[in-house]
C-alpha cells in the first residue's frame, strides 16, 4: 500500500473519507502472507481439537484435581478482552465523550471477533463436546432441561447475548459507512459493499430511527457489559473453593476486564495506524485518553489485589489463608508477583504524560498488561484448584501441547479475523468523524504543532 | 425414577452381550461363540437375577471361604463366605482380585511346547498328554526318584493326587512351597512343645498384645480373621470399671500398616525383635508378672535370659531401658496377653510363646488345637533335597506348578540354575512367569476357581472349592493333567480317574457315618456350606524344655541393613499380575505400581540420596535396584524394601514393575546385611496422594480413650459449627434417606474396601502412567495423614480412613451442573447422571472431598478381564463424570425384592459393597429416616465419637464418621 | 401539468436546514433530504416527533424479561429435581437469566425496528439521491409543480445551495 498522504490540518469531510476508503483498497502480498500463517495456526490448532474429542480430554494436562485450566482460562481472557469495545462504543457514546469517535469502531470490532473466539473454550473444554447443546433449554421427550441455578448456564446466556447484542450494534454502525465505501468501490467490491450497505441512503427519515436506536442499543449494551464479565466471574465465585469463594469478584473481574480490554485496543491499534496508514486519524489525543483508561483500571485491580489478601487475612477462615498463602509463596508464586509487577507496576508508568504519548512505551506496557491480566486469571483459577479443601489431593499442573497449541491457535484465530476486518470494512467510523470532525481537527492540530 | 429406567436400559444392553459370553465361554471352538439365546434356560441362569456359588479363596495360605456372584454364567464379584470362621463373610484386597487372575489376559490359552530355537509352537491337549506321560514314563524307567514335582500347596486332596501320581512314576519328589514359609514358628514350637503345628490366636480375647514383627493385619497368618479379632479388640469396652480398649505394641524395622494402628511403635533393627522379647521376658520374670503355675522353673528361665538385661539389650539394640520395662510391666502386669512374633529367625517365635506361656496366656489367648492338619508345605531340607538332586542332574523330568520358584525362591537357593539341569520341564499354570520360561512344555492350567479343591487351613476347619464356572480358556484341572499322564503308566494303580472324583471320594470319608445318613446329602451340604466346619477342640500342651538352650544374644547389627516384607496386596508376588493390586496404593506409603527403598531422613543423609533417586542394595546373595522413599517410617540404618514386585514374566501387569527383593535374601531369611549406593538415576515413585499433613481440617479425626472415657468431647482444629444451618426450608425425604456410618477406629487402611468397590463398580484401572497424571479412578480410597510433628505425643501413628462420596444433603456439586447429571433423589442420593453428563468438570472443582472421577478415556478392559464387569452397573464412557452413589443398584435390587415380595425393605438387607467387603465391620450402611437402623444406632451409641468429614462447610454429609481412638502417651 | 423533482446541494449543515425551514415556511412540504452525518439541526428544521423505534425496544425488552419467567420457572416445575437442597424457584440465578434475555430480546427489535421503519433493505434509489451526499454534501430534493419550480429554485440558491439543478 502506497505511503498515506498526509491529511491536511483542517481535514474536510471529503479528506476523512478518503483516508479511511483508501485502507479498503486491494491488499499486498505481505497481508496474505500474515493471513495464512493465521490461519495455518488455526488449522493446527482445530486439528488438535478433533484429536482431543477422539481420544478424549486426557490428551490435556488436566487432573486431580485441576480440572479447569488453560481452557477456562483463555476463556475469561477472551470475554475479558472483549469488554472495552462496547465500554468505549456504548458507555462513552452515552457520556459523549469525545475521542472515541476515532477508536470505537476497532474497539468493537475487536469486541466481536474476542467473544467469537472466547466462545469457542466452553466448548472446547467440555468432556462430551457433542452434547453441548443440553445447556440450553429447549424441549424434548425427556424432559431434562439445564438447571438454571448452575452459573454455567448463566454463561450461555449472557455470553451469546453479548455476542448478539454486540454484533448488531456493530452492525448497525456500519451501515452509513458502507454506503460510502458501496459509492467508492468498483468492481466485485462495490457489489459486495451494496449487499452489505442494504441500500442506505442517509435520508433523514433513516437518520432519524437510526440515531434513537443508536441510543437505546448503547442504553441496553452499557448493563449488559457490567453483567457479562460478572457472571463470568460468578462461575468461581459461586464455588465454595478457597481462592473462587469471594464475593467481590463480580467488581474485581469486570474492572479486570476493561483494563485487558482497553489494554488490548492499544496493542491493535498502535501497529495498526502504522500499518495502514491512519496516523493522522489516530492522534496522540486518542492515545492519551485511551491510557488513562489504562491507568484507572490498574489502580482499580490492583485495589482488588488489596481487597482480596485482607478479607482472607480478615475472615480468619485457615484454609482460605492457605490457599492465598500457596497462591503467593507456593510453587507458582512467581505467576502471582509476574501478575502483580505487570497489572499494577508497569502501569504505573502511565502516569507521566510524556510516556502515555510515546506509541513504542505505551505499546510494550500494554503487552506486559495482557501478560499479567491472563497470569491474573490463570492464577485464581488453576492456582486455587491445586491447593483445595482437600490436602490429600493437592497436586500440581502441567499443560500439555495440545492446550498450548490450541491458545497459540485461539490468538491466532483472533488477529486473522480482526486483520481480515480491518481491510474489507472501514475500520474507522467515517460518519461519526465527521460529526466531530471539530475535535479531531483540534487533534490533528495538536500531533502537527508537536511534530514541527 | 428416570434414573433407575435409564440404568435397566444399560444393564438389558449389557445382559445380551453377557448372555452370549456366557454361551461362547463352555466351548473354544468359533462355533461356539455366538449369541445363543436361551431357548431352554439354565435352570442355575436366569438373566438378571445372581446364583451365588460357596468355594473357597486360594490366594494365600489362610484358606478364607468365600462366595462367588454369577451373573449369566461369569463370575463378577468374590465375597467372603459367612458361614467360614476364618474370614466370617470377608474377604481381603488380594482374595477379591483372584477374579483379575481368572479373567486374565495373559492367561496361557492352550498348551505349548518350546523348540530347540527356544520359541514356543501351539500344540493339541492330546499332543501334550502325550508328550507328558512319555516323558515321565521315560523318566520313571531310568530309575527311581527321577520325576519330581514343584509346586504350591493346593490343598489336601491335590497333595494325595500328585503323591499318588509320582508314586506311580516309582519317585516320591515332591515340594509344596510357599516363599512365605511358617517355618520359624513350627520350628519354634517343635522346640518347646515338641510339635510342629501353628496355634490359633484370639486378640480379641488379649487385653495387651505385643507383636514382634508380625504384620498381622496384612500379610501374617490369616490377615482377615486377626483384623476382625484385632477390631474387636480395640473396641471401648469396660474394664475393671474404666472405658478401655486393648493395648498393642508393635516391635520391628518400620511403621507398617499394622504398626501404625498399634499404639507403640518400637523400632528395631531387623532381627533385633527377638533381643526385645527375650528382654522383656528378663523383665517379666525378674518382676514375678508372671503365673506361678505355668510350668515353667521360673529360676531356670530366669537364668536362661540372663543375658537379656534391659540395659544390655538397650545397649545392643538401641532401645531406651524404660521402653522395654514398660512393655514387661503392661504384659505381665495385664490379666490376659498375647505374643505374638512374624519375623525370620525362630528365637523370636521361641521368646513369643515363652512370654505366652509363662504368663499362663495359653489356652486363652493362643492354643493349640486337636487334629490340627498334616503341614502342607515341605520343610526347608525336603526343599534343598530336591533341588540338589536337580542340581546333581538326578532328575530327568521335572512337573511345576505354582510356587514360581525361580522368582519366589531367595537366591541362595540358586533354583534357576537347578532346574536349568533337568531336561524336561513341563509348566501347568494360569499366566505363564518366570519358571514357565524355563520349561519345555507349557500346559493350561484351570484357575482355582475354575476347579475342585479343598482346604485344611486349621483343625476343624475343611474348605471346600467348587468350580463356580466353566473354564475361560482351553484349561485342564493340573489334576487331571497329572492322573492323566500317570494313567498311561503301567506301574499306575491309580484310585480316581480325575480330580473332581479324588475331591468328591476324599470328601465322602468325612461324611457322618450314622446309620441312614445320606452321603449324598452330606455332599450337598458341604457344597452350599463352602465346607465343613466344626467344633474346635483345644489340644492339651505341654511344656518340654529338654530342647529349650538359653539364647544367645544376636551379633551386633551392622551399620546398613535390607529388610525385605511381603507387600500388603501383592504378597510373595502372585499378585503382581493383578491390575487392582498393581494400582491400590500401599498403605502407609501409598505408592502405587513399583518397589521402594523406604530409608530414614537420617540414612538418605549418610547415603547423600532424596526422594526418587535409585539405589543400588547390595547382600552377599544379590544386589536390586530401586527408587528411595524418604520417611521416618522406618528405623535409621534399615532399608525397606517390599516383596513381590520385579517380575520379568508374569503377564504385561507384572512384567518390569520394580525390583524383586527376594534375588538378594538367603533362604527363610528376610531381612540381610547390605550396602546401598546412588545410581546416579532416578525414577518418581508413582503415588496418588497429595499433601501428608491434613492442616488442621476435619478430615480424619481422633480422640484418646482416655477422653471418652472421661467423657469430653475433644475440640477440633477447624472452627465449631453450631448444627446444621438451613438457609432454605429442607428438603423432605419421605420414604428412606441413606446414610453411612464409618468407625475411623476400626478401619485399619486394608483397601478391601477400594477394592471391592472396583470389582463392583466397574471402576477401570489406568496404569502408572495415568496414576502419575493424576487419573486414578477409585470411588473410594484411604486418607493417609502423619499428624504434624508437635501433635504426635497425642495422635495415632496415622490417620488413615476410607473417603468416598459423602451423599451430602448440601451437595456442592449439585447446582452447579449445568444439565443435572448430578442431582439429588428422593432418598438422599447425590446421583450421578452419566448418560446426561456433558463433562464440564465443575463439579469435582466444587467437590471438597474430591471423590468425583473423570473419564479422561475410554476405559479399557483387555479381554477376557472384560467378563468380570459387574451387569448391573453402567460402564462409563470417556468425558463423563463418575463417582460412589452408595451401590445404588444394590439399594435397587433389595428395593425391587421388597416390592415383588410385597413388604418393607429390612434394616441390613442393603449392604454395599465396602460395607461387605470390610474385615473390621468399620462401615455400616442404612436408612437415617429408621432411628432403630443399625446405622444410626451406631451414631447414638458413640455419640461423642461422631464426626463429619470438613463440617464447617455445611454440607451436611450422610456420612458420619467415629473418631478414631488413640492411648495418650504416658497412659498407662 | 407534471410534478418535476429539483436537487439542491448544500456544503454546510447549517445552511441546509435554514433552506428547509424556509421550504416549509413557504408551504413546500413535500422533500426529501440525504446527508452524510446524522444531523440535528435538520432533523430539527424539519421537527418530525421522536422516533417510534423507542417503543419497539421497550415491547422486545419486556417480551425478554418474559421470556426469562417462562424458561426458568417453566423448566424447573417441568420435572423438580432437587440440586443441593436449593428451592425450586431460586429467584436470583432466575433474575440474571432475564435480563440476558431483556438486553437480547430488545437489541434484537430495537435493530429490526430502525431496518423496518427506515425502509432498509432496499434495491431502490431514492429519487435524486448522489453519491456525494454519502460523503460531504447535504442534499434537497424538492418535488413540486412546473410552475412552483422556479420559485423554489430561486429559494435553494438564497439559503446557499452549491447548486441547484433538475432531475426527474
Amino acid at each position: 500500500m502506497a505511503a498515506a498522504p498526509k491529511i491536511p490540518v483542517e481535514p474536510s469531510y471529503r479528506d476523512i473519507d478518503r483516508s479511511v476508503l483508501r485502507v479498503m483498497e486491494p491488499a499486498g502480498l505481505a497481508y496474505w502472507a500474515w493471513i495464512g500463517f493465521c490461519f495455518t495456526l488455526v488449522a493446527i490448532a482445530a486439528a488438535l481439537w478433533v484429536r482431543q474429542i477422539y481420544s478424549g480430554l486426557g490428551v490435556t494436562g488436566l487432573r486431580q484435581p485441576v480440572m479447569w485450566a488453560i481452557y477456562i482460562t483463555n476463556f475469561v481472557f477472551w470475554v475479558g478482552i472483549a469488554h472495552s469495545g462496547t465500554l468505549i462504543s456504548a458507555i462513552l457514546f452515552l457520556f459523549r465523550t469525545k475521542w472515541r469517535t476515532a477508536v470505537y469502531r476497532a474497539a468493537e470490532t475487536m469486541t466481536i471477533f474476542a467473544v467469537a473466539t472466547a466462545g469457542l473454550y466452553p466448548l472446547i473444554h467440555l468432556g462430551r463436546v457433542w452434547f453441548f447443546y443440553w445447556l440450553l433449554p429447549y424441549p424434548n421427550q425427556r424432559y431434562l432441561q439445564p438447571d438454571f441455578r448452575s452459573p454455567l448456564v448463566w454463561d450461555a446466556f449472557a455470553v451469546s447475548t453479548y455476542l448478539t447484542t454486540s454484533a448488531l450494534f456493530w452492525t448497525m454502525g456500519l451501515i452509513p459507512d458502507l454506503a460510502n465505501a458501496r459509492e467508492a468501490a468498483a468492481g466485485w467490491r462495490k457489489k459486495f459493499y451494496t449487499v452489505l450497505a442494504m441500500g442506505w441512503q442517509g435520508t433523514d427519515r433513516q437518520w432519524r430511527h437510526y440515531s434513537m436506536a443508536y441510543l437505546l442499543m448503547a442504553g441496553l449494551a452499557t448493563p449488559l457489559v457490567l453483567s457479562v464479565h460478572s457472571v463470568v466471574s460468578w462461575d468461581f465465585a459461586m464455588a465454595i473453593n478457597p481462592g473462587w469463594h469471594s464475593t467481590i469478584f463480580a467488581p474485581y473481574f469486570v474492572a479486570g476486564a476493561i483494563f485487558s480490554g482497553v489494554a488490548m485496543v492499544i496493542t491493535l491499534l498502535i501497529p495498526m495506524r502504522k500499518l495502514l496508514g491512519i496516523e493522522d486519524l489516530l492522534t496522540e489525543w486518542h492515545f492519551d485518553n485511551l491510557a488513562k483508561v489504562v491507568l484507572l483500571t490498574s489502580l482499580v485491580v490492583s485495589y482488588a489485589y488489596l481487597t482480596e489478601a485482607f478479607m482472607t487475612w480478615y475472615a480468619g477462615d485457615p484454609m482460605e489463608q492457605m490457599t492465598f498463602h500457596m497462591r503467593y509463596f507456593g510453587p507458582w508464586g512467581w505467576m502471582y508477583w509476574v501478575m502483580v509487577l505487570c497489572n499494577c507496576v508497569i502501569p504505573l508508568l502511565l502516569f507521566s504524560p510524556r510516556i502515555r504519548v510515546n506509541m513504542r512505551a505505551l505499546w510494550i506496557i500494554t503487552i506486559f498488561v495482557n501478560i499479567g491480566m491472563w497470569f491474573e486469571r490463570f492464577v485464581i483459577i488453576a492456582g486455587s484448584l491445586t491447593a483445595n479443601l482437600e490436602p490429600s489431593q493437592w497436586a500440581g499442573y502441567r499443560p500439555s501441547i495440545t492446550e498450548i497449541m490450541i491458545t497459540i491457535g485461539s490468538f491466532a484465530w483472533f488477529l486473522g479475523l480482526f486483520s481480515l476486518f480491518s481491510r474489507f470494512l472501514p475500520i474507522i467510523s467515517m460518519t461519526e468523524l465527521k460529526e466531530g470532525i471539530v475535535w479531531l481537527r483540534k487533534a490533528i492540530k495538536m500531533d502537527r504543532v508537536k511534530a514541527a | 425414577m428416570r434414573k433407575g429406567t435409564s440404568i435397566s436400559r444399560r444393564s438389558f444392553i449389557k445382559l445380551a452381550a453377557t448372555a452370549g459370553a456366557a454361551a461362547a465361554i463352555p466351548g473354544c471352538e468359533p462355533a461356539a461363540r455366538q449369541l445363543i439365546p436361551y431357548v431352554v434356560p439354565d435352570e442355575n441362569v436366569v438373566p438378571g437375577v445372581p446364583s451365588f456359588f460357596a468355594t473357597t479363596c486360594s490366594e494365600c495360605p489362610a484358606g478364607c471361604g468365600a462366595v462367588a456372584r454369577i451373573r449369566e454364567g461369569r463370575v463378577v464379584k468374590l465375597e467372603g463366605n459367612p458361614a467360614d470362621p476364618i474370614g466370617q463373610g470377608s474377604l481381603c484386597a488380594r482374595g477379591q482380585a483372584a477374579l483379575q487372575g481368572l479373567y486374565n489376559p495373559d492367561r496361557l490359552a492352550r498348551p505349548q511346547v518350546r523348540g530347540d530355537d527356544g520359541a514356543m509352537r501351539s500344540i493339541s491337549w492330546e499332543e501334550a498328554q502325550k508328550m507328558l506321560g512319555d516323558r515321565l514314563l521315560a523318566a520313571s524307567k531310568a530309575g527311581k526318584d527321577r520325576v519330581a514335582f514343584l509346586g504350591s500347596p493346593q490343598g489336601p486332596t491335590f497333595r494325595k493326587i500328585a503323591l499318588e501320581v509320582l508314586g506311580a512314576y516309582s519317585s516320591s519328589r515332591a515340594i509344596f512351597y510357599e516363599a512365605i514359609s511358617q517355618e520359624a514358628a513350627r520350628a519354634a514350637a517343635k522346640t518347646i512343645f515338641g510339635r510342629r503345628d501353628i496355634p490359633s490366636y484370639r486378640i480379641d480375647q488379649a487385653e495387651v498384645l505385643i507383636s514382634f514383627g508380625a504384620d498381622f493385619l496384612e500379610t501374617w497368618q490369616s490377615p482377615v480373621e486377626l483384623a476382625r479379632q484385632y477390631s474387636l479388640f480395640r473396641t471401648p469396652q469396660k474394664r475393671r470399671g474404666t472405658l478401655a480398649i486393648g493395648r498393642a505394641i508393635y516391635v520391628g524395622p518400620r511403621l507398617s500398616m499394622t504398626a501404625s494402628k498399634c499404639d507403640d511403635w518400637i523400632a528395631t533393627a531387623p532381627g533385633a525383635e527377638a533381643e526385645i522379647a527375650w528382654s522383656v521376658l528378663n523383665v517379666m520374670v525378674k518382676q514375678r508378672w508372671v503365673s506361678q503355675n505355668s510350668g515353667f522353673d521360673l529360676a531356670a528361665l530366669a537364668k536362661a535370659v540372663a543375658n537379656f538385661d534391659p540395659a544390655a539389650t538397650s545397649a545392643r539394640t538401641g532401645v531406651p531401658v524404660e521402653t522395654i520395662t514398660r512393655l514387661g510391666e503392661a504384659f505381665g502386669r495385664a490379666q490376659s496377653g498375647l505374643a505374638i512374633a512374624g519375623t525370620d529367625d525362630s528365637s523370636a517365635h521361641l521368646a513369643a510363646m515363652i512370654i505366652n506361656a509363662v504368663t499362663g496366656n495359653f489356652g486363652k489367648t493362643v492354643m493349640f488345637l486337636e487334629g490340627s492338619p498334616a503341614e502342607e508345605t515341605s520343610t526347608p531340607d525336603e526343599v534343598n533335597a530336591v533341588i540338589e538332586a536337580m542340581r546333581g542332574g538326578k532328575i530327568d523330568a521335572l512337573f511345576i506348578n505354582g510356587g514360581n520358584p525361580v522368582f519366589a525362591m531367595p537366591a541362595s537357593a540358586r533354583v534357576a540354575e537347578a532346574i536349568g539341569k533337568v531336561p524336561f520341564v513341563v509348566w501347568a499354570g494360569g499366566v505363564p512367569d518366570e519358571t514357565a520360561a524355563m520349561a519345555k512344555l507349557l500346559l493350561p492350567a484351570h484357575h482355582p476357581l475354575e476347579s475342585w479343591r479343598d482346604t485344611a487351613p486349621r483343625a476343624g476347619i475343611r474348605g471346600l472349592g467348587q468350580p463356580v464356572m466353566q473354564p475361560v480358556f482351553d484349561s485342564k484341572p493340573v489334576g487331571d493333567i497329572l492322573l492323566g499322564a500317570a494313567a498311561g503308566s503301567p506301574s499306575a494303580k491309580l484310585p480316581w480317574a480325575s480330580a473332581a472324583e479324588a475331591v468328591k471320594t476324599e470328601w465322602l470319608a468325612l461324611a457322618p457315618k450314622a446309620v441312614g445318613a445320606d452321603p449324598e446329602d452330606f455332599w450337598v451340604s458341604v457344597r452350599r456350606e463352602g465346607g465343613l466346619f466344626e467344633e474346635q477342640h483345644l489340644s492339651a500342651t505341654s511344656l518340654d524344655l529338654s530342647a529349650f538352650k538359653a539364647p544367645v544374644p544376636a551379633a551386633a547389627q551392622p551399620e546398613l541393613s535390607v529388610y525385605a516384607y511381603p507387600h500388603i496386596f501383592l504378597y510373595d508376588g502372585r499378585g503382581a499380575d493383578k491390575p487392582w493390586l498393581q494400582e491400590l496404593p500401599e498403605p502407609v506409603t501409598q505408592i502405587v505400581w513399583d518397589s521402594w527403598a523406604e530409608i530414614h531422613p537420617e540414612t538418605a543423609r549418610k547415603l547423600g540420596v532424596a526422594k526418587d533417586d535409585i539405589i543400588e542394595i547390595k547382600t552377599e546373595h544379590g544386589a536390586i535396584e530401586a527408587p528411595v522413599l524418604v520417611e521416618s517410617t522406618v528405623r535409621p540404618g534399615v532399608i525397606a524394601v517390599p516383596l513381590g514386585q520385579g517380575h520379568r514374566a508374569y503377564g504385561r501387569y507384572a512384567k518390569d514393575v520394580g525390583a524383586n527383593a527376594w534375588a538378594m535374601l538367603a533362604a527363610g531369611a528376610t531381612s540381610a546385611a547390605a550396602t546401598a549406593r546412588a545410581t546416579g538415576g532416578t525414577r518418581r515413585l508413582v503415588t496418588p496422594l497429595g499433601k501428608s499433613d491434613m492442616m488442621g481440617r476435619s478430615i480424619v479425626e481422633a480422640m484418646s480413650i482416655e477422653q471418652l472415657a472421661r467423657g469430653v468431647v475433644p475440640e477440633s482444629g477447624a472452627e465449631e459449627v453450631s448444627g446444621p444451618y438451613e438457609m432454605y426450608p429442607p428438603w423432605k425425604y419421605p420414604k428412606h434417606k441413606w446414610g453411612m456410618t464409618i468407625d475411623v477406629n476400626a478401619c485399619i487402611g486394608c483397601s478391601a474396601c477400594v477394592t471391592a468397590c472396583y470389582a463392583e463398580n466397574n471402576v477401570p484401572t489406568v496404569g502408572k502412567d495415568g496414576v502419575d497424571r493424576g487419573r486414578i479412578m477409585s470411588w473410594i480410597r484411604i486418607e493417609r495423614y502423619f499428624p504434624p510433628p508437635k501433635e504426635v505425643a497425642q495422635a495415632p501413628q496415622l490417620y488413615l480412613a476410607p473417603m468416598l462420596c459423602q451423599q451430602c444433603d448440601h451437595a456442592p456439586c449439585e447446582p452447579v451442573c449445568p444439565v443435572f447429571a448430578s442431582y439429588h433423589s428422593e432418598e438422599g442420593l447425590n446421583g450421578q447422571v452419566y448418560n446426561r453428563c456433558v463433562g464440564t468438570r465443575y463439579c469435582e472443582n466444587n467437590c471438597p472431598y474430591k471423590v468425583r472421577r473423570f473419564n479422561w478415556f475410554e476405559p479399557e478392559w483387555p479381554t477376557p478381564l472384560n467378563l468380570q464387569l459387574n451387569p448391573d452397573v453402567t460402564v462409563r464412557g470417556v468425558g463423563v463424570m463418575e463417582k460412589c452413589t452408595f451401590c445404588v443398584q444394590r439399594i435397587q435390587f433389595a428395593e425391587l425384592n421388597a416390592r415383588t415380595e410385597d413388604r418393607e425393605l429390612r434394616d441390613g438387607e442393603i449392604v454395599t459393597a465396602c460395607q461387605q467387603a470390610c474385615p473390621t465391620r468399620a462401615i455400616t450402611f442404612g436408612d437415617s429416616n429408621d432411628p432403630g437402623s443399625a446405622m444410626m444406632r451406631r451414631r447414638e451409641d458413640n455419640k461423642l465419637r461422631n464426626y463429619r468429614a470438613l463440617e464447617e462447610l455445611n454440607t451436611q454429609p450422610a456420612i458420619t464418621y467415629l473418631r478414631d481412638l488413640y492411648r495418650e502417651k504416658g497412659g498407662a | 401539468m407534471s410534478t418535476i423533482a429539483i436537487r439542491s446541494s448544500f456544503a454546510d449543515e447549517t445552511e441546509c436546514a435554514r433552506a428547509i425551514e424556509e421550504l416549509r415556511a413557504a408551504g413546500v412540504g413535500d422533500f426529501n433530504t440525504f446527508s452524510p452525518i446524522p444531523s440535528h439541526k435538520i432533523e430539527h428544521a424539519i421537527g418530525r416527533p421522536k422516533s417510534p423505534v423507542r417503543w419497539l425496544v421497550l415491547a422486545g425488552g419486556i417480551a425478554g424479561v418474559l421470556t426469562g419467567l417462562a424458561i426458568t420457572i417453566g423448566t424447573t416445575y417441568e420435572w423438580r429435581l432437587n440440586a443441593g437442597g436449593k428451592p425450586l424457584l431460586s429467584w436470583p440465578p432466575f433474575i440474571v437469566i432475564c435480563f440476558e434475555m431483556m438486553v437480547l430480546l430488545g437489541g434484537i427489535f430495537g435493530f429490526l425496528g430502525v431496518l423496518q421503519l427506515s425502509g432498509v433493505p432496499t434495491t431502490a434509489t431514492a429519487p435524486g439521491y448522489d453519491a456525494r451526499f454519502g460523503e460531504d454534501r447535504f442534499g434537497i430534493v424538492v418535488r413540486c409543480d412546473e410552475e412552483q419550480a422556479a420559485g423554489v429554485e430561486s429559494m435553494l440558491k438564497e439559503s446557499g445551495a452549491e447548486e441547484v439543478s433538475r432531475c426527474s
